[in-house]
């Protein structure tokens, strides 16, 4: 048996993986070839050694938070599924919000508006003409009796002397 | 009374019932949390992954098919994510002492009077992972296999997608340049 071959077969002969013609020859190879036997020798130190490579010590709650993750992730999909399920609901309730809302802004318009139509009744600009008429009325009363005097030449009172020699003469 | 087989529980999980998956998860969480570690060094993150490819295993329970045996699919998952792991810049980190102290129990005798122990231990355990890691993918995820979760080369075989034949060549080819890597020690 070749060397290269013998390399080959040795991690199985360590392991008692080969039949059993296989291994005399592997063994006769071995006691025969030093290079070889060195090789078994290192290859079998060496996958000890791999051993020396330390294992994680898990954690006992390992199942139990499996599950809490997973209801958790089931929640948050059924959340999302649920928003999308009910998608036509959600359209008509927000639909529904809207009209309402634009409803009430016409009915505040027409409200304010109306509000606003009251100082310009019939019956308003009746007294408001009513007024007016009878403010012109009075100026015009005023107008006739300034008349009497011209319209601005107005006499001025007479003063306390005057009045004196009045009373004097008189 | 016999106990259940893996796929048997499958099935039983298929069909909707959890204890099933339960029973699956409480025997193999550990091999897979173990190889996780093995394969990315990332000894925080392993307990994660492995939930990430329980997970990924649960969600995808209705498409089971009892082809392959259910180590092997579980192994294949756990592999992907990995290799994802690895690729996407998470790389092994080198663990703080007291880290080491906090998560392990098999590391060396903390108790004992001999701290040097404790230091070739991780010493030693970063000096195989280096190791390991330097090898391609096949020759890595085969002598992880073989070595610390025991898997036949039947299985390695379905894991990796080739032949029972390459997988007893990667292990070969593994050893050989593990061997010129691990001299020092050898």
């Amino acid at each position: 048996m070749e060397c290269e071959k013998v390399k080959e077969l040795v991690f199985e002969y360590s392991e008692g993986d080969l039949d059993q013609g296989e291994k005399l020859k592997v063994e006769r190879h071995l006691m025969e070839c030093s290079d070889c036997n060195l090789y078994f020798e290192k290859s079998h130190k060496m996958w000890n050694l791999l051993s020396k490579f330390d294992t994680v010590e898990t954690k006992d709650d390992f199942v139990a938070r499996f599950w809490d993750r997973v209801s958790k992730e089931d929640r948050k999909k059924a959340g999302i599924f649920d928003f999308f399920g009910n998608l036509r609901v959600n359209l008509v309730a927000g639909l529904a919000g809207v009209i309402i809302l634009v409803l009430g802004i016409l009915l505040a318009n027409t409200f304010v508006s109306r509000q606003h139509s009251i100082v310009f009744t019939e019956e308003d600009r009746a007294d408001e003409e009513l007024i007016i008429e009878f403010d012109s009325a009075v100026s015009r009363e005023t107008d006739e009796l300034l008349d009497v005097y011209g319209a601005w030449d107005v006499p001025e009172p007479p003063s306390n002397d005057e009045k004196i020699d009045e009373n004097k003469g008189g | 009374m016999q106990m259940e087989s893996d796929i048997e529980l499958m099935l039983r999980a298929k069909s909707g019932d959890d204890s099933a998956f339960t029973e699956l998860m409480r025997r193999h969480y550990k091999g897979v949390v173990n190889y996780i570690y093995r394969f990315t060094n990332d000894k925080g993150n392993s307990e994660d992954l492995a939930q990430e490819v329980f997970l990924r295993v649960y969600r995808s329970v209705k498409r089971y098919k009892p082809q392959a045996k259910f180590s092997t699919w579980l192994y294949k998952i756990a592999t992907n994510l990995c290799i994802t792991h690895v690729r996407s810049g998470n790389r092994g980190q080198n663990v703080s002492l007291d880290e080491m102290q906090e998560n392990t129990g098999d590391l060396g005798d903390f108790t004992s009077e001999d701290p040097s122990d404790f230091t070739f231990r991780r010493e030693i355990g970063n000096t195989i992972f280096e190791a390991l890691k330097s090898l391609p993918k096949r020759e890595r995820v085969a002598i992880i296999l073989c070595k610390y979760e025991d898997l036949p080369y039947e299985e390695v075989a379905e894991v990796i997608g080739c032949t029972i034949g390459a997988v007893k060549t990667y292990v070969h080819r593994g050893r050989m340049k593990l061997i010129k890597k691990l001299k020092s020690y050898l």
